[in-house]
């Protein structure tokens, strides 16, 4: 794993899942390549929170699950969005949108104040 | 947000995955394997070696049995499925013994089974709310007359002229103000008249209680003709048909109509069972008299507290005239229950005897099954220290050891729930006389099952943490050293105070059974003074309203005598004011001279005619029986007993000498008689003085009649004969002596039944406790045992240190117990009778009993201990 690479930061798993879900249904493997792809390599989700995301998810509703075949005639369970889903997606990602805004505007302040005087 | 079907749905998906956990399991399996698999074809692709891009995509996936945990949580019901685990556990662990584990829940179950069945008394008599809608707001208005409040439902009667200004007063607090007094009327049917139990009612009696008759109406007027009959009576006499209502009857004379059936529920206002409520202006303006009393009820207006309430009809009732040589100082608000008082105090003492002894069968049992725990978990050693080792943390075992006590426990109240429904039946089958109008329909309800709920979790977590604290203590070296085999000396101890406790729990149960078995005893042993068998009687009031005065009265009473002294089988007829041992008394001091610093002694009296002395076989042992001449013209006279004649004449013949204190005239005395029972079978010896009833007729009298072998032909034809005389007049209660007799001994016999079981049952666990301590005692120091007997041991020292080592375990539980029932029986001291509280012979016998069981109990294991052979022993490795 290089450097660049980041595992994907907690609480933001679910609403990447739903956004890739959002585009169509997909297996659990898919979904970890999609966000991979999507975001051009940068994030990996490592398996061991992947599934548990998407049991929590199932719980709640969002999601629902079936088993299904891939293109190459494999078994495999495919997750999709449920309407209360999208509902949540649209919610979670403005949740999000307004954190990343508010951390942006903190991140962005130039250090004043004591930090500049210090014993000579 | 999770919207509440969200949050049903992922309930709905945990207990799917519950019910299904192979397939929820398997399809984990596939889905993290086919995972692997797309990982390990795309490292492929990237051109890996198989095995390597195999190794890889396993590695890149993390710990494999990790994540299968993780999601098997996540499947789970939070709270529940760790309970349910717990429970399948403590099943299997309990499986493995199944035949211990069925004792002790049976064990448990009798416990549970013996304080429910008494609980749900308790509750009838107690909690049991009156089936009144609204029952929280009625009251009874009690005044506070000259600085106490007196108890019971006499105390509670007012004059009701004072009742008619509470209700004209006092319509800021309450809804309404209604009255009642409980009562016996004839009730003249067209080809039976009949005593009834009932209560005089002021108008809005139905309507303050809100009982909607189930047939017709209520009355609603102080001054109604009419009458509302109860269900039981509407059933029973008039078989439940429709055209009652509007029936005429009458009622003490007074013609009425039938206008309503009370609903099934409503028996009346008190413990008694009423079956029928008449208006109290049924006997006219006489209602308004001074001494017409009554009960006064209200129903508090909602959001108008009790407080409030009370100020109010104080301030009414001290500004009224009272009617009486008395000074109303407050009033309280009593809410309305079955048992009201003083009676409501001698029944909750009693019963809460009855249930601490339920309850001491309850912890006997509970103690038994700690006992038991101790024991396996000494055997378990090996294991739990197993666990420990492997990991396993000590809440993990202690929530394991506690779920299998828990699990009996359940198991056990199950059970327990059966049995006190069989209790239940039992105490529903002890028969009441008839001249008590109490019907006992209990019925398990809610509280009783949330009491045997409550009994069964508190004694369960308390009885099952003990052992389960001791088992999961971290001695885990030397449990993983020797097998599991060396004694823990604090475990030892705690087992045989469990035991020693159990020894002592039934040393109080028995003394406290055979305490009452000795007064039960001491009753049934009781010299009456009179013989019961083959008399039976009836009891009659000719007073107001009926017409019958003087001479008009004694011929009433002369002519029913001689019709039932013709009837076949009939031996004796005798009149007296009071049915021996019935309860009904009048008393006073009398004197022997008039100076009135003589000795005085306190007497009960009645008044009977010569043929009651002779048909009751009453023992003269002096003197002469009254006879036809004793009559209002000729001198009065009086029968005492041998007491009063010994007291107020020490040394010499009463016979002709005066007696003085029952009204001006001094009564000569002609006769005594030996000393009795008057009052009740269980009063203290007291003295006695029969009038002649024709000098002194009162209008209520008991008519006695001896007919051994025709007791039911003969109360029937009394009950004929006087309907003959005057369909009015009807003849209250009724039955034969004996079981007046054994109804006054009702509390004795119901506790050293009840009481006598349970001790029984205390004993016999008491006795398995002691021996399974001891046997597996025996067990456990096999090696011990063997090596002994090696070294030259003989079968007397070994017996002796087994048969030793239960009797000191039963000898202290003994002593304990002994000073526990001392200390009870103190209390009991108002329930006992003939016998002191401190019996010696009980208290003497029941220890004994209990260490030759202890002894019993002690030979088996002592015989298995000596048919060690120190060789096997030794081998046995």
């Amino acid at each position: 794993m290089s450097d660049a690479q980041s595992d994907v930061l907690r609480g933001t798993l679910d609403l990447l899942i739903l956004k890739t879900l959002s585009l169509e249904p997909m297996h659990g493997w898919g979904i970890s390549q999609r966000i991979l792809s999507l975001s051009t390599g940068l994030l990996d989700v490592n398996q061991g929170s992947l599934y548990p995301a998407l049991q929590r998810l199932e719980q709640k509703g969002w999601i629902t699950s079936e088993w299904g075949t891939t293109e190459n005639n494999r078994r495999a369970k495919y997750y999709q969005l449920t309407p209360s889903g999208r509902r949540g997606l649209g919610t979670e990602a403005g949740n999000w949108r307004r954190y990343v805004g508010a951390v942006e505007v903190i991140l962005g302040t130039r250090s004043v104040g004591p930090a500049s005087s210090g014993p000579t | 947000m999770r919207s509440p079907a969200d949050r049903f749905r992922g309930v709905l998906a945990r207990l799917r995955g519950m019910i299904r956990r192979g397939r929820a399991e398997r399809e984990m399996e596939e889905e993290l394997r086919f995972h692997v698999e797309m990982e390990t074809e795309q490292n492929i692709r990237r051109g890996m070696e198989p095995r390597e891009a195999r190794r890889r995509a396993l590695a890149s996936f993390g710990g494999w049995d990790r994540h299968r945990e993780g999601l098997r949580r996540g499947r789970e019901i939070p709270v529940v499925e760790p309970i349910w685990r717990d429970a399948r556990f403590a099943a299997r662990a309990l499986a493995r013994s199944p035949g211990l584990s069925l004792v002790a829940a049976l064990t448990i179950g009798l416990g549970v089974g013996a304080s429910t069945a008494v609980f749900t008394l308790v509750d009838w008599a107690l909690f049991d709310p009156l089936p009144m809608p609204g029952v929280e707001r009625l009251v009874s208005i009690q005044e506070d007359r000259s600085g106490t409040v007196s108890t019971g439902v006499e105390g509670m009667l007012i004059p009701f002229r004072r009742y008619e200004a509470y209700r004209d007063r006092t319509r800021d607090v309450f809804e309404s103000v209604a009255a009642f007094r409980t009562t016996e009327f004839s009730l003249r049917l067209p080809d039976v008249t009949l005593g009834v139990q009932g209560a005089l009612t002021s108008g809005g009696f139905f309507g303050t209680l809100g009982i909607e008759p189930v047939r017709g109406r209520a009355y609603g007027d102080d001054f109604a003709a009419e009458v509302v009959i109860s269900h039981g009576l509407w059933r029973d006499t008039f078989g439940g048909r429709d055209d009652v209502i509007g029936l005429s009857v009458a009622v003490d004379g007074h013609p009425v109509t039938i206008v309503g059936v009370a609903p099934p529920e409503f028996r009346g206002t008190t413990l008694y069972t009423e079956a029928i409520w008449v208006p109290a202006g049924i006997r006219g303006e006489a209602m308004h008299d001074w001494n017409s009393r009554i009960v006064p009820i209200a129903r508090i207006r909602e959001g108008i507290d009790r407080d409030r309430a009370a100020a109010v009809a104080a301030a009414v009732g001290e500004a009224l005239p009272t009617g009486e040589n008395a000074v109303v100082r407050g009033v309280v608000l009593e809410p309305m229950k079955k048992l009201a008082g003083g009676e409501r105090g001698i029944a909750a003492g009693f019963l809460a005897m009855l249930l601490g002894t339920a309850l001491v069968v309850l912890l006997i049992a509970a103690a038994n099954l700690a006992a038991v725990m101790l024991a396996r978990s000494a055997v378990r050693r090996r294991e739990l220290a197993i666990r420990r080792a492997i990991g396993a943390g000590r809440t993990r075992l202690i929530r394991h050891l506690l779920a299998e006590s828990l699990l009996l426990f359940g198991l056990g109240g199950g059970l327990g729930v059966g049995f006190a429904w069989l209790g239940v039946g039992w105490l529903r089958s002890i028969p009441l006389p008839p001249h008590v109008p109490i019907a006992i329909d209990l019925a398990p309800d809610g509280r009783v099952l949330l009491f045997a709920l409550l009994v069964t979790g508190v004694t369960g977590l308390v009885f099952g943490l003990v052992p389960a604290l001791q088992a999961s203590r971290p001695d885990l070296l030397p449990a993983l050293r020797d097998g599991g085999r060396g004694a823990s000396g604090a475990r030892d101890r705690l087992r045989r105070l469990f035991v020693g406790g159990q020894v002592a729990l039934a040393v109080l149960l028995l003394v406290t059974a055979a305490l009452f078995t000795r007064s039960l005893q001491a009753g049934l042993g009781t010299d009456l003074g009179f013989e019961p068998d083959g008399v039976v009687f009836a009891t009659v009031d000719v007073g107001p309203p009926h017409n019958y005065d003087g001479e008009a009265r004694i011929a009433f009473y002369r002519t029913l005598s001689e019709r039932l002294r013709a009837l076949p089988g009939v031996e004796a007829v005798g009149l007296s004011r009071y049915v021996p041992v019935s309860g009904g008394r009048s008393a006073t001091n009398v004197r022997a001279v008039r100076d009135t610093d003589a000795t005085s002694v306190h007497v009960a009296y009645s008044d009977a005619d010569p043929g009651f002395i002779e048909a009751l076989r009453y023992d003269l042992v002096a003197g002469r029986n009254f006879t036809d001449a004793d009559n209002a013209t000729s001198r009065r006279v009086a029968i005492v007993n041998r007491r009063v004649a010994e007291v107020l004449f020490p040394g010499e013949s009463a016979v002709g000498r005066e007696l003085l204190g029952m009204g001006s005239e001094p009564l000569e005395i002609i006769g005594v008689i030996e000393n009795g029972r008057y009052v009740s079978v269980t009063e203290e010896e007291t003295g006695f003085v029969f009038r002649s009833y024709a000098q002194s007729p009162a209008p209520a009298m008991g008519i006695h009649a001896r007919a051994p072998g025709r007791e039911a032909e003969t109360l029937a034809a009394m009950r004929r004969e006087i309907r003959r005389l005057d369909p009015d007049v009807a003849m209250s209660s009724a039955g034969t002596l004996e079981s007046v007799v054994w109804f006054s001994l009702i509390p004795q016999r119901i506790a050293a039944q009840l009481v006598g079981v349970f001790g029984l049952v205390g004993l016999f666990l008491a006795a398995m406790g002691v021996y399974g301590v001891l046997a597996f005692h025996v067990a456990q120091r096999t090696r011990e045992l063997g090596i002994r007997r090696a070294l030259g041991a003989g079968r007397r020292d070994v017996v002796g240190a087994v048969v030793r080592n239960g009797l000191t375990m039963a000898a202290g539980g003994c002593v304990a117990g002994a000073v526990a029932a001392a200390l009870f029986a103190r209390a009991l001291e108002g329930f006992l009778f003939g016998i002191r509280p401190l019996d010696p012979l009980t208290f003497v016998s029941v220890p004994v009993m209990l260490l030759a069981v202890a002894l019993c109990a002690s030979a088996v294991p002592a015989l298995r201990a000596v048919a060690v052979s120190p060789v096997v022993a030794l081998r046995d490795e």
